[in-house]
């Protein structure tokens, strides 16, 4: 049916934009230096569209990562001293 | 829910993603990072973002890269947000303000090719070369635009995706291209199939092993390895690379040290031990020496050597590299033995060791010469040579001539252009600054560089040829300035002897030749193929075409009056016009006519290079009738004879001052010879005017002066000037080259002025003699006056005899009446008057004249019989006194001068002895 194409050409149309936003989003992370990658972003995307603070995400973010540096260290180490 | 759930999912995949736990793997960890950050996301005080302060931060931040001049940065960012801001999302703010706090230093870390790591749309298998990497070479290529247009060879259809924007500078440009590969970094794990392989290189990964008993980890116990790993550590040591086996230790230059920590399982750790020992220390020497050979150096010479030393090393690494290949892949079966690899290493390790010594040495000596490692090669090599260590001579020579071919260069440029580089602080021979006239081209504009101690600046073993190369390149210099330089390149000029070891010290022939002679021998040869033509073509040039002779010939002919009758015309008329009183006697010009009239008739002398100089008077001799009387006055008179600058480089301006003295010398004793024999006996005026007493005093002192003045002047003449320079031109002719040919001539010349009497040593010899000559003139000066008395008298008495005929009425004879005379003894004022002496011929000069003046400082009145026997006494005191200091003189010293002295002496003595009989013989 045409508005069937219609509305798939419409969600490719959609999904191409949305696919420019999170590029467009994940140069400017590159430029600043904020190290993400473009899954997390993408999630990170979702989650302040549904409503989350990003200064509260942000600091859940450094948190989680500096846990896994920390657990990455450990796991270095053990292996290390095998 | 529906919200708190998607919530929850979100919150799994961000944990998992960001912890790398999943919630299969360790559920306790990945709930409890779930949980807290579900409660932190939830209870939260952050306000809501605040879309202008969040644009304002953007501003500023693009501010700041401006500002730290990283514009296209700023350009990238804004190209970006303008996009955002084109986009209209609801939430572009927030998530920009998610971005901005998790940006982390954008300033310093930022780069822009990490923008280009983004765009990877084709997967990295198919492209050899990378976007990246030539991006992060070239700074060109980031531009799209270079990208497209040129195709260079690597590229493939996949970028024809890439869309082109032009943007003034290196930009990057955006992708447009989407793919759906996303480059992961799960996508660089490399698939390992096996897990044996693994184990294996576990395994090989010694330094990782610690021994250990039940899982407690044993520090002490020394961790086993097997011989061809220990091979393995060793070799990479010697190469220079880090390895776990040695330690290194930085201090100023690497010493490796044995780890403690290793073992062989077959060997007693000591001596496993001892020998990484010694190998580490073979190692840290042959490190410094490669520390040493890359260090830059400005001079050639250190250049060479390094070249050199680098060479060696890079052997001595393809000998490594052979060793490990046979143990890697190995053709036959190979014995695996860490010794046998010490063994074949050792004679290349040695020489390097030693050339690391050396390095060393130079380091720690200050005020090193750059040639002071050829000279260390030297003795290494003759040591060594010595020590029977065939080996190392052999490497010590080759590295000695090679880098000897170096130090060559400058000196063959020397001594056959006569050239010398302008910076060159390592050559001995110098030029001096500052212009120099081609008048000491020879002596002063080349010297030879010398140390602060004084040790010529060339290295021991060229300090013996350093003296023929120096004249080489300066009779080149001097040829260049005559223009004669065709000459010598018309001569075949013999081609220069090769050195180097292989010809020089061939070892099969010449294996017992001590090395330093093998080489004196062949530089000799070397410096003789060079030395050779310039020299001999000078010396030719010097003979033929400047007449180096004829020079000799009109210097001998002018200073030493060798043609007596043209000294004599020179001499007489001064003597003469000294004796009328004359003031014109010293007048520059007349004598200068007078030398040209009279020495210019020689064969040799050019009239136009003769001149007289006239040294003013002293005061007390201004007066004429002072200064004739003693002969010192004559030394006023000076001869220059100009002589060509050629020639002048071997007869030197200072030894022509010793010609002058010679010159003085001899025309003080004609002085004395022609006053006294002016006199024609013939005319006997003295049987009138004095008593046979008298008269026979003044015969006896008149012979026996002329027989001391004849003699001295035969024993100059003939004794010492013409020998010596018979000896001398033998000599010049035999010299081989200029200097000593200058030599030859210097040391005739000091050697005939101290034969001559004229040395310091014999001063007061030499004042004595010109005392008896000044006796002469006494002598004839009171003869003169006594005569000029006694006619007077006779005169008065004629008169008076010719009144009393007269007034008798007879005749007397008439004598030719003279003008009166001053009444000899009582007029002290001097008046002197020409006429009577000009009267008859002008040989005929009267001293009477004089007689006046004879008495200016003679307050005593003693009568001439007196004078006569003073003057007889004083002769005989002196003339002693000459002969006897000549004896001892000659007895005192030794040689050539003492046996011509000695021979005078004995003259003099013999003469002594005859005249009076009562004075015997004193030896």
């Amino acid at each position: 049916m045409p508005s069937e194409a219609n509305r798939k050409q419409d969600k490719e149309i959609m999904a191409a934009q949305a696919r420019q936003v999170i590029d467009v989003f994940h140069e400017i992370s590159t430029l600043l230096n904020a190290d993400l990658d473009r899954q997390t972003l993408s999630i990170c995307i979702s989650l302040i569209e549904n409503g989350v603070n990003p200064e509260a995400l942000a600091s859940v973010i450094k948190e989680l990562k500096k846990d896994a540096e920390e657990t990455q260290k450990e796991i270095l180490q053990s292996r290390g001293q095998r | 829910m529906a919200h708190i759930a998607k919530l929850g999912a979100l919150t799994d995949e961000l944990v998992a993603l960001l912890t790398s736990a999943s919630a299969d793997g360790e559920p306790a960890k990945f709930n409890a990072h779930k949980e807290s950050a579900l409660r932190a996301l939830r209870n939260h005080n952050y306000p809501r973002t605040n879309q202008f302060d969040v644009w304002n931060r953007l501003d500023g931040l693009d501010e700041k890269f401006r500002v730290y001049n990283e514009d296209q940065l700023a350009d990238a960012l804004k190209e970006r947000l303008q996009k955002i801001s084109r986009l209209e999302g609801k939430w572009s703010s927030e998530i920009l303000h998610l971005l901005l706090e998790l940006s982390d230093k954008p300033l310093a870390n930022s780069k822009l090719k990490d923008l280009d790591l983004l765009k990877e749309p084709e997967p990295q298998t198919e492209t050899p070369l990378r976007w990246k990497d030539l991006a992060a070479n070239d700074p060109l290529l980031r531009d799209k635009h270079v990208w497209r247009n040129v195709d260079f060879g690597a590229e493939s259809s996949d970028e024809d995706g890439l869309s082109d924007i032009s943007m003034p500078t290196e930009t990057t440009t955006q992708s447009s291209v989407e793919d759906d590969v996303d480059i992961h970094p799960n996508d660089h794990v490399v698939d390992v199939s096996s897990e044996e392989k693994l184990i294996e290189l576990r395994e090989a990964q010694f330094w990782l092993k610690t021994p250990s008993i039940n899982g407690v980890k044993l520090e002490t116990v020394k961790k086993p390895i097997t011989e061809l790993q220990a091979i393995r550590e060793v070799l990479f040591m010697l190469a220079g690379f880090p390895t776990s086996l040695f330690e290194v230790r930085t201090e100023g230059s690497k010493i490796f040290e044995p780890c403690k920590g290793y073992a062989l399982r077959h060997a007693s750790p000591d001596s496993f031990r001892k020998l990484l020992k010694s190998l580490a220390a073979d190692g840290s020497s042959i490190t410094f020496l490669k520390s040493w050979a890359i260090r830059p150096q400005h001079i050639p010479l250190l250049q060479v050597f390094q070249a050199a030393i680098l060479k060696h090393i890079a052997e001595f690494d393809g000998l490594l590299s052979r060793i490990q290949e046979r143990f890697v892949d190995p053709a036959d079966d190979v014995v695996v033995s860490l010794l046998l690899v010490k063994e074949e290493i050792s004679s290349y390790i040695r020489s390097l060791i030693c050339l690391s010594e050396l390095t060393k040495r130079l380091d720690t000596e200050p005020y090193a010469h750059a040639f002071r490692y050829l000279e260390m090669l030297y003795e290494q090599a003759s040591i060594s040579q010595m020590g029977g260590d065939e080996e190392m001579y052999a490497f010590m020579g080759t590295l000695f001539f090679e880098c000897f071919q170096v130090y060559l260069r400058p000196i063959r440029t020397w001594m056959e252009e006569g050239e010398l580089e302008k910076e060159d602080k390592v050559f001995f021979v110098a030029e001096s600054s500052g212009e120099m006239d081609t008048l000491s081209i020879w002596q002063a504009r080349f010297k030879l560089r010398q140390t602060q101690d004084g040790t010529l600046h060339a290295p021991n073993f060229l300090q013996a040829a350093a003296g023929k190369i120096f004249t080489t390149g300066k009779s080149v210099v001097v040829l260049k300035h005559l223009n004669k330089v065709s000459l010598m390149e018309s001569f075949e000029r013999i081609l220069e002897p090769s050195l180097d070891f292989a010809t020089l010290c061939n070892p099969a022939a010449l294996q017992l030749v001590p090395f330093v002679e093998l080489f004196d021998g062949a530089f000799d040869a070397w410096i003789r193929s060079k030395h050779q033509y310039a020299s001999s073509t000078l010396r030719k040039i010097l003979f033929d075409q400047f007449g180096l002779c004829s020079s000799l010939d009109a210097l001998s002919g002018i200073y030493f009056m060798a043609d007596g009758a043209q000294g004599s015309a020179f001499t007489n008329p001064s003597y003469d016009k000294l004796d009328t009183l004359d003031v014109t006697w010293n007048d520059r010009f007349a004598l200068t006519e007078l030398a040209r009239g009279a020495f210019g008739t020689l064969p040799s002398v050019s009239p136009d290079r003769l001149r007289i100089a006239v040294l003013p008077l002293s005061r007390k001799n201004q007066d004429i009738g002072r200064c004739r009387r003693t002969v010192k006055v004559l030394s006023i008179i000076e001869l220059k004879y100009q002589l060509s600058w050629p020639i002048q480089i071997i007869l030197t301006p200072d030894t022509i001052s010793s010609y002058q003295r010679i010159f003085t010398f001899l025309i003080q004793i004609r002085r004395s010879s022609h006053i006294l024999s002016r006199q024609r006996l013939a005319t006997d005026l003295l049987t009138i005017t004095s008593s046979s007493d008298e008269r026979s005093l003044y015969y006896s002192l008149r012979t026996r002066l002329l027989w001391f003045i004849q003699a001295l002047y035969y024993y100059i003449s003939c004794l010492v000037l013409e020998p010596s320079s018979c000896k001398m031109r033998e000599d010049l002719e035999a010299a081989v080259d200029i200097d000593s040919m200058v030599q030859v001539h210097s040391s005739y010349i000091k050697s005939t002025v101290n034969q001559a009497l004229l040395g310091s040593k014999l001063e007061l010899i030499h004042k004595t003699i010109l005392k008896i000559l000044d006796l002469a003139i006494k002598l004839e000066d009171a003869q003169a006056a006594n005569a000029a008395g006694a006619k007077d008298t006779m005169d008065r008495q004629q008169e008076m005899m010719d009144l009393s005929m007269a007034s008798l009425g007879l005749h007397t004879p008439q004598k030719p009446r003279r003008p009166s005379k001053f009444s000899p003894r009582n007029l002290k004022v001097a008046n002197p008057k020409d006429e009577a002496s000009s009267d008859d011929e002008e040989k005929d000069i009267d001293l009477s004249i004089l007689s006046s003046t004879l008495l200016e400082g003679d307050e005593t009145e003693l009568s001439y019989f007196e004078k006569l026997l003073e003057m007889r006494a004083d002769f005989d005191r002196l003339v002693r006194f000459v002969a006897n200091g000549l004896r001892g003189v000659a007895r005192a010293g030794g040689g050539q001068e003492a046996r011509s002295w000695d021979t005078l002496g004995e003259m003099l003595e013999a003469g002594l002895g005859d005249g009076n009989g009562s004075i015997g013989r004193s030896y």
